[in-house]
This record gives C-alpha cells, structure tokens and sequence, in this order.
C-alpha cells in the first residue's frame, strides 16, 4: 500500500456521527476529497462541517435519509465520488445497497453484495461455518411464528430470538418463560422491521454466561485474508456492546491460533472481500461457537487498530480501490492491551432510556495512549431519531490493568453536560472487581448491575452546587435555554 | 441570604447560602462550607472549597444545574420541580421523548402491576411501559403514531378500590 497515492479521488461516507467523523478523516489523511450526506437535523452536525462537501439527503426520518438507497446512491453520482464508505449500521450490511452501488458505477467499501447478502442471512452463514467445519450454536432457521414456538420448546428454555438480517442487537430478545415467548416474538419483529425492513426472526438455543470474543479479517480482491487478532466484547446491554477489549483476557496463544484459524476458514469459504469480524461464543471450556460474521466495520475497530499497529480504514479504502495486501500485515503482532468505552446519551437509572437533548458543555480527555472517537459539539442538540451513540473512547497501554485504569481516569476527565450519559455507569463497571480481574460473561452486566444508581455527590460537591446556583445566573448562550431565575428562592424561611 | 432545596440523585440537599466575596458561605446539614469561585469560560470554574482548589464545570438548562466535579457527573435541580417528576411517575408518564407505536389498554379496563400499557419508541429502541401497580385505566391521552415528549403523560391509571 503505497502513501503516495490516494485509493479514491472523493469518497462518500453514508453514514452519521462518529463514524462518520471517523471515516472523512481517513480520507483526508489520504488526500482523498469527503462527501458528507445528512438529513435536516444533522445540517450542522461535526461529519457535515468537517467533510470538503455535504449532501442534504431529507427529513430526519431515516427512511427519508441515511436509509435511503436511491438518495445516497444519487447524491454520490451527483457530486462526482468514486466509492461510497457505509460505515456501521444504516445502509452497511444492507446487499441491494452494495448493489446498488456498484449498478451506478461506484465502489462500495465493504465485500460484494452476494457475499453481504450470503452472510447476512445468519442461516445461511451458519451453514457456511458447518461445511467450513467451524461448530455454531444449536438453532431454528427464520420461520412462522407456530414453527418457532415448537422449535423453542424442542431446543428447550431459555432461547434466543434474532433478526435474519442485520446486526447490532436489533431485535434480539433472550425467552425464559415459555409463556412469554409470543409476546418477544412480536415485539421483535416489529422492532426488526422498523430498522431493517425485514421481519424474519431465527432461533438459537441461549448459552449461559458465554463470552463474546469475535476476529478481526482483512481480505483483499486478490484471494489473500489475514486475521489482525481476536476482541473480546462480553461486556454488553440488551445485546449491545458497551466495553471491548483486544486481547481477549480469556484467549491464550492455542486458542486464539484456533479461533483465528476458524475465522479466515469461513472468511475464505464465503469470497470475502475488505474488512470483516467473524463472531464466536466462547464456553467456560473454551468451547468456541461460530455466532455471525458483520460484513463492515465494527463499532468497536479501534482496539485492533491500537494494539494492531494498523489503521481498518486505511486498508479497507486500500482493498476496495483494489490494492493488494500488504505482507506485513500477515505478521501483524498484537502489542500492548486497549479497552474501549462506548458513550451513549441514554439514562442508565431509566432503563438506560435514551437521552436526547442540547450538549450544553463538552470537554474531551487528553492523555497518553487515549484515543476519543466521538460524533457530538458543543452546542449541538443530539436527535431523538437515531442511535443514541455519542462517542468512543479507547485507552491503549502496555498491559490490561494500566489499560483499563488509564481509560476510567480518562472517562473521569469527559465533561459532556446536557443529554444524560452513561459515563458514571461505565466508571462503576471499570472498578467492578470482577471486569478488573477479566472474569467478564455477556452476563456480566445482569449479573453485577441488575439496578444501578447514578453517585451521590458529596457534601463538599453540593456546596459547589449551591454556590453556583446562588448566584446571579450566566446569560443563556442560546435562544433555546430558557432563561427564567434558576432556582427556587425561599427568602430564608426554614422549610419542613 | 438564600435557602435553596436542591435534589441531586435522589438525595434533597437544603443550603443557606450567604454570598461573600468571590463565593458564598454555604451551611449544608449545620455546617458551613466556604465556597469561592472563579469563572474560567466555557463553563469550566475553579471551586476552592474548604481550601481544596478544584476544577468543575457547569451549566444551566432551565432550572436544572449540570454539574461535572471531582470526575462523576451530577443534575441538580430545584426539589420543587422534582417533586412533580415524583407525581407524574406514578401516572406511568413517558421514560423519554418518543413515538407512542401502540396502545394496549383501553379506557375502563383493568390492569394487573407489571401489565403492558403502551409501545414507545425513541432512538430505534422500542419500550414497552408497564404498570407500576394494579388499577384501571382512567384515560388514554395519545394515539399510536402520535409523538410524546418526556414525562407526558400516555396512560392515566387510577386506584383499583
């Protein structure tokens, strides 16, 4: 790969937030020209006013916007791109996109829209890992409801309910109770189709307390794949991720040859192309499952990339533009240990209930060896229709324990005031004992924080706080704040 | 002097405050704390407490004070206000601003705790809000399709007798 010369001329990056961010700079870096595409609430949101040029796709609405295939497809024509980065989630793992795409004579970056779709559809993928020889999960393919409520009592209780197609724990439900089974199959189908327009809902038996741990592949067009290494991400919500690392603290040098090995079979199996993660279970035993392969960038790519020493986006924009490999990337050695912290604007007191608002106050951490992938401004009101992802944040050292400790003094310094935000609640699970001594489950946060409860602050904060608000109030910076006297004055009298 | 209820994670914190000089004198639970502050910009301060120099920032939105200290993130608010949150709760308002996708209930019918009520859906996430307790359904006051801020109330419940 040579530094010389830029993969593409103009990129267009179809996608939102940090993501976004992240991609336009990738570009930038390769002097590469960034088209950014938003809809109305995003007009002056950090990825429109970083890119060279922005697109208005149309209302917030996503189907009106960052789901719209002849939109996006037409601003790219439009504007003169050569390729279009998806980034994660929206259009990303979406095959009449990649299709789309190449219809109108555009590079997609990411692999074909046969092997996005081949994959995507997790029955199929799981019967690709079969041949492959790489065990999966015992499981019942799409169906009707009847169908799957007989094969959830033959598998036996509890069972998992996942969408066909798509990633990102949508539509996800975990069933214990055989009675309640309609009610989550319902619901998930209606949240499934919501987002990806397709209510197909397969059926895995649940393991208990598992880890997630999944591999990074890189494949170029020219038949080569490589593995950069496994991530662990048991640390996770609602089936969401919340905290990932690389390595896995579970993944001895044997097991992570074997996983790795179990990945690239599958990658080479399916003619992958660009970027990918392979997803497995990983048993107590040490029993590994094949889950699903994302055909796209994951959320959670910088802690590769830090303790890989290689940059994803670099090399994916690389392979699409149909460079090949290069060598040293079969020899990438994993050095250090990075930990990742995803920021939501959600309520973790509320059933983590997203949190939409105004960022009234930002203030990003500077140390050594962290890194903030973040999407938001001050200013800037983050919308209610989208996801509620705010930032990443990624502390790289030379071992776990500095790591994780690096990456809490750095969330500590995040001052993001306005929306709510997890930010309290992820510190809680850092200095948990059990994530500290890497004794992690995708049960982990069930378990160790069924409920939790925002700090108390103490005496000496609160006089802070009274202080401030007994003073005359700064002038509301923005027509927005409503300006009206802070507090309730009592004029001295002693309430009960 | 000015007496301020203030309600920060569920704890009610009633302060004299007495402004003096750069700060205030703060009488917190009968103690006085001596509060100095100096506006850094940008919302940053320093706070010198008790002698302690600390850096914080803050910000108002309506009556609300966002406060970041000592690393943790904190809201206070006016217990005044806080205590019509506590009543709205009890009428199962919205957990957040939304799209009512459906109802479940209708007007007369009884509810048992933990009964679904109603579907919202905000940032891709769909909620199902349940029943706090047993009753029946005074009124409904949305629609499916209909978009609700936070805290509107969706569902009114009265007491089962």
């Amino acid at each position: 790969m040579k530094a010389d010369r830029p993969p593409f001329a103009k990129v267009l990056i179809a996608n939102r937030g940090e993501i976004a961010v992240r991609v336009i700079r990738a570009c930038r870096e390769l002097r590469a020209r960034a088209v950014a595409v938003y809809s109305e609430v995003d007009s002056d949101s950090p990825h429109v006013l970083l890119a060279d040029e922005a697109v208005c796709l149309g209302p917030a609405d996503p189907a009106e916007s960052y789901l719209n295939v002849g939109r996006i497809v037409d601003a790219a024509r439009r504007m003169g791109a050569e390729a279009v980065h998806p980034g994660y989630g929206f259009l990303a793992e979406n095959p009449e996109f990649a299709h789309a795409c190449r219809e109108a004579g555009l590079v997609f970056v990411g692999p074909p829209a046969e092997v996005i779709a081949a994959l995507g559809d997790k029955d199929r993928a799981r019967k690709l890992a079969q041949e492959a020889g790489v065990p999966t999960v015992p499981g019942h393919p799409p169906a009707d409801d009847e169908t799957l409520e007989r094969a959830a009592h033959r598998l036996g209780f509890p069972v998992l309910l996942k969408a066909a197609a798509g990633g990102g724990g949508k539509g996800m439900r975990v069933v214990r109770d055989p009675q309640q089974f309609r009610e989550a199959l319902d619901s998930a189908r209606r949240e499934v189709r919501s987002s990806f327009g397709d209510d197909a809902i397969l059926l895995e038996k649940y393991l208990e307390r598992p880890r997630h741990v999944e591999v990074q592949v890189l494949a170029d067009t020219r038949g080569s794949a490589v593995h950069l290494g496994e991530r662990e991400c048991s640390v996770q919500r609602r089936h969401q991720k919340v905290i990932e690392e690389c390595p896995s603290p579970a993944v001895g040098p044997d097991l992570r040859a074997r996983l790795c090995e179990a990945a690239l079979r599958i990658a080479r199996a399916a003619g992958y192309v660009n970027a990918g993660t392979v997803e497995f279970l990983v048993d107590r035993q040490g029993r590994f499952y094949f889950l699903e392969v994302n055909t796209r960038l994951q959320v959670e790519h910088p802690v590769t990339e830090m303790v890989a020493g290689v940059d994803l986006v670099h090399a994916q924009l690389r392979v699409a533009a149909g460079e090949p490999l290069p060598p040293s990337f079969a020899e990438v050695t994993l050095r250090g240990h990075a930990v990742e912290a995803r920021v939501y604007a959600e309520d973790p007191e509320r059933g983590f209930a997203p949190s939409p608002g105004r960022v009234l106050c930002l203030r990003e951490p500077q140390l050594p060896g962290v890194r903030v992938d973040s999407g938001i401004r001050s200013g800037q009101r983050i919308p209610v229709q989208y996801d509620p992802i705010l930032s990443k944040v990624v502390a790289w050292a030379p071992d776990r324990p500095t790591a994780v400790a690096r990456l809490a003094q750095a969330l500590r310094d995040y001052v993001i005031l306005g929306p709510r935000t997890n930010l309290d609640f992820l510190l809680d699970v850092l200095e948990h004992p059990d994530f500290v001594a890497g004794e992690l489950s995708t049960q982990f946060l069930d378990d160790h924080f069924p409920t939790w409860h925002a700090p108390q602050p103490e005496e000496a904060v609160a006089a802070v706080a009274a202080a401030l608000a007994g003073r005359s109030r700064p002038r509301a910076p923005e027509a927005e704040v409503r300006v009206s006297d802070p507090w309730d004055r009592l004029g001295g009298a002693r309430l009960p | 002097m000015s007496v301020l209820r203030l309600r920060c994670a569920g704890v009610l914190f009633e302060a004299h405050v007495v402004p003096s000089g750069r700060g205030a004198l703060v009488r917190l639970e009968g103690r006085e704390v001596p509060v100095e502050l100096r506006d850094l910009g940008d919302g940053a301060w320093e706070a010198t407490v008790d002698g302690a120099r600390w850096l914080v920032h803050a910000a108002w939105e309506g009556e609300t004070l966002h406060l970041h200290a000592r690393g943790r993130t904190y809201r206070f608010a006016p217990a005044r206000a806080a205590a019509h949150r506590l009543a709205a709760a009890a009428d199962t308002s919205a957990p957040m601003p939304g799209v009512v996708t459906r109802i479940l209930v209708t007007p007369g019918q009884r509810v048992a705790e933990g009964e679904a009520l109603y579907v919202l859906e905000a940032m891709k996430m769909e909620t199902v809000v349940r029943s706090p307790r047993p009753g029946r359904v005074r009124r409904v006051r949305a629609r499916a399709g209909e978009q609700v801020e936070g805290g509107a109330v969706v569902v009114e419940l009265e007491e089962e007798g």
